[in-house]
């Protein structure tokens, strides 16, 4: 029984990650910035949303509100400091570690240092009875279900709309989509509103199932890293499976290897590179 | 003419300068002598700003009701952020030392920044009266000039142990214990003791901290336990109390904080935390003695928000440091001195009394604590530790001889 437990605990981590690395490989693969502050943008979403909820008592709200507040912040971080940095990488990650630093006292100055938990809607509360005498709480479950339901508005969005093509295009060859007319900065301030709306909102998912505190923002982003990294970058199904691979590694080794569960995320993340350095679906660079 | 106007400048100066002098030294020959300089370290930012701030606000808070003043002489706090890093403690408390000229140095918060203050105090001779818990420093790693005045890790954990058995009847236990050198005494403390009353371990689920998910691992619980105890510090404390309720474990076995349910993580918990054994530790806010209540409600006023244990222990610090002094007259030259009279003061702290022992760490009761909800007059409706049940006296060697305790080497996994 405990098995299945598992596989349900490694979902719902993956379904979290999934909300917050499916943009984060975007901003890699397409527009090539390098960007630490979404670890950030994870958190500071978590406590805006918090903040709503604690006004409103809407949870909808908060994810709402955590979303696009990010992705208003990010317009303003991106035009004004990451497109100074131009294609320098490592200025780009000085950059945005800098960002999280400063945004990070800001959140402790507004939020303090507790570990705040955003208290879920009151129909996902307490367990669900499974077959089998398993009681799985119910908001993990339905967080489930919302992975795979913005998973699949992604991958119809991605794979099966003109703007998507586009995208996809676009982490192909850059300057190609540009000479066919298409405005490419346009796109770019698309997406990249778009990740960082998914980053904010998956703050206030994750808010009521990690709950947030300061430090939360880099172990968060290391996992998501693991993410990008073993799906590929810039690949949307990469994020998808990589997600789902680290969530139930992350859950089967804190049942069975508890010692070593911060361990068993990245051994299998350094033999992936050994063998395919460019991530499950990352395209060779 | 051009003489005469730069005479009269010259005397300008010399006049400024003698009035300088006078305001200066002249004007308050009441106190001739220089204050006395303390050092305070906590973390001021990241993770644990909010345990630092709590320090600092006992620490404060004392100070404030005593007006700053000791033995005679004014006192001068000198604050610097120990930023819960060994290497960052240690450049902070020699500056505090070389630049700044102080007496003594107080604080410290993280396990690992015990050592490394130790360490400066070796070196310069500085008394260093700390918070942290690693258990060495008062036992095999003595330093002359190094005191302990809040509590180490397994001198809470020795009475968890003999608690479970003895009162709560427990038989088969899971503990689920932080891997470090805190978590490790807590947790092998009440092992220990435990086992020694004949209690069986089922199992020790040993945790990083930060720990982001309990889920997973509470399924690795042997099915024969009877009851689970909590050692977890920080976030991991509210993860954990999430996970146990909703994933339904409140109905498969009972569960006791040994390390858990302090004051600092109770006002995000629900009603499940009610009537819930919480922690076993030196202090306990909802504690009945008059200096407690006394602390808690000018803590409540000043600050609104009950104390923590790092709170009171601040605060006590506070009162080690006014007794020693009071009893040198106000002299700090002879830092030996100091030492020597700091393990002979005995203070009445809202936690009870506490003296130190030769090994330099404090002999105090310990209070098993549950969870309540009160009415504060301040705060409105809260919930608290309450303590039911009082280890009085209990010193870091538990009911061992020391000599017998110490041979057996420190607590390690």
């Amino acid at each position: 029984m405990n098995w299945i437990l598992q596989a349900l605990n490694g979902f719902s981590l993956g379904a979290l990650l999934f909300l917050l690395a499916s943009g984060f490989t975007l901003t890699f693969g397409l527009l090539r910035v390098v960007s630490m502050a979404h670890g950030m943008y994870y958190l500071l979403g978590g406590y805006i949303g918090l903040s709503v909820v604690w006004f409103t008592g809407n949870f909808w709200l908060a994810l709402l509100a955590g979303g696009s507040s990010i992705a208003i912040l990010n317009y303003f971080v991106n035009r004004y400091l990451i497109r100074r940095t131009g294609e320098n990488h490592l200025a780009q990650v000085l950059l945005t570690v800098g960002v999280v630093l400063i945004l990070a006292d800001i959140a402790l100055t507004i939020w303090g240092g507790d570990s705040l938990s955003l208290p879920p809607p009151a129909f996902a509360r307490g367990p669900i009875e499974l077959p089998g005498n398993i009681f799985y709480p119910k908001y993990r479950f339905l967080l489930i279900v919302f992975g795979a339901i913005i998973g699949a508005v992604l991958w119809i969005f991605y794979r099966k709309t003109q703007i998507g093509a586009i995208v996809r295009a676009g982490v192909e060859d850059r300057e190609m989509v540009n000479a066919m007319g298409i405005n490419i900065d346009r796109l770019f301030t698309l997406v990249f509103a778009l990740a960082a709306f998914l980053a904010g909102m998956s703050g206030v998912a994750g808010g009521a199932f990690l709950s947030l505190y300061p430090g939360a923002e880099w172990e968060i982003l290391v996992l998501a890293l693991v993410v990008v990294i073993v799906g590929g970058l810039g690949s949307l199904e990469g994020a998808m499976v990589g997600s789902v691979i680290v969530g139930l590694v992350d859950a089967y080794a804190r049942w069975l290897l508890p010692e070593f569960s911060h361990f068993a995320v990245f051994a299998p993340m350094a033999v992936l590179l050994l063998f395919r350095p460019q991530g499950l679906f990352g395209k060779e660079a | 003419m051009e003489r005469r106007k730069k005479r009269a400048h010259m005397v300008g100066i010399i006049s400024i300068l003698f009035l300088a002098f006078v305001v200066t030294y002249g004007a308050s020959p009441a106190l001739t002598a220089e204050p006395i300089r303390i050092g305070f370290m906590a973390p001021m930012k990241g993770p644990l700003a909010k345990p630092g701030e709590d320090l600092l606000n006992g620490f404060k808070l004392f100070w404030k009701q005593n007006g700053l003043e000791v033995g005679g002489r004014t006192v001068k706090i000198l604050y610097a952020d120990s930023a819960c890093n060994p290497d960052t403690a240690m450049t902070q408390a020699r500056r505090l030392i070389h630049a700044e000229k102080v007496d003594l140095i107080i604080g410290g918060l993280c396990g690992h920044v015990g050592p490394a203050l130790a360490q400066v105090s070796r070196e310069t001779g500085v008394p260093v009266l700390v918070m942290p818990g690693a258990d060495e420093l008062t036992k095999w790693d003595i330093v002359p000039t190094f005191v302990r005045l809040s509590v180490s890790a397994s001198q809470i954990g020795h009475p968890m142990g003999d608690y479970l058995y003895n009162v709560l009847g427990a038989r088969n236990v899971t503990f689920i214990g932080q891997d470090y050198a805190w978590g490790h005494g807590l947790t092998l403390g009440a092992a220990k003791t435990f086992k020694e009353a004949g209690g069986k371990v089922a199992k020790i689920l040993w945790t990083p901290i930060g720990t982001a998910d309990y889920g997973p691992l509470l399924a690795s619980i042997p099915t024969d336990t009877d009851w689970v105890v909590a050692n977890v510090v920080g976030a991991d404390r509210l993860r954990l109390f999430n996970a146990w309720f909703n994933f339904g474990y409140d109905r498969k076995y009972k569960i006791a904080g040994g390390y858990w349910l302090h004051s600092d993580a109770l006002f995000q918990l629900d009603d499940k935390a009610v009537d819930l054994i919480a922690q076993c530790n030196i202090y306990s806010a909802g504690l009945d003695t008059p200096e407690n209540k006394a602390f808690v409600k000018a803590f409540i006023k000043e600050y609104k928000t009950v104390p923590s244990w790092m709170a009171e222990a601040a605060y006590t610090m506070g009162l080690f440091v006014k007794e020693t002094i009071e009893a040198l007259n106000g002299k700090l030259d002879d830092k030996m001195a100091f030492v020597d009279t700091i393990l002979k003061v005995k203070v009445n702290a809202p936690r009870g009394p506490v003296s130190l022992d030769k090994y330099h760490n404090p002999i105090q009761n310990v209070y098993i604590s549950k969870v309540e909800k009160v009415n504060d007059p301040v705060l409105g409706e809260i919930m608290i530790n309450v303590p039911i049940k009082t280890y009085k006296n209990v010193s870091q060697f538990w009911t061992w001889n020391p000599k017998d305790f110490l041979a057996g080497g420190p607590y390690k996994r």
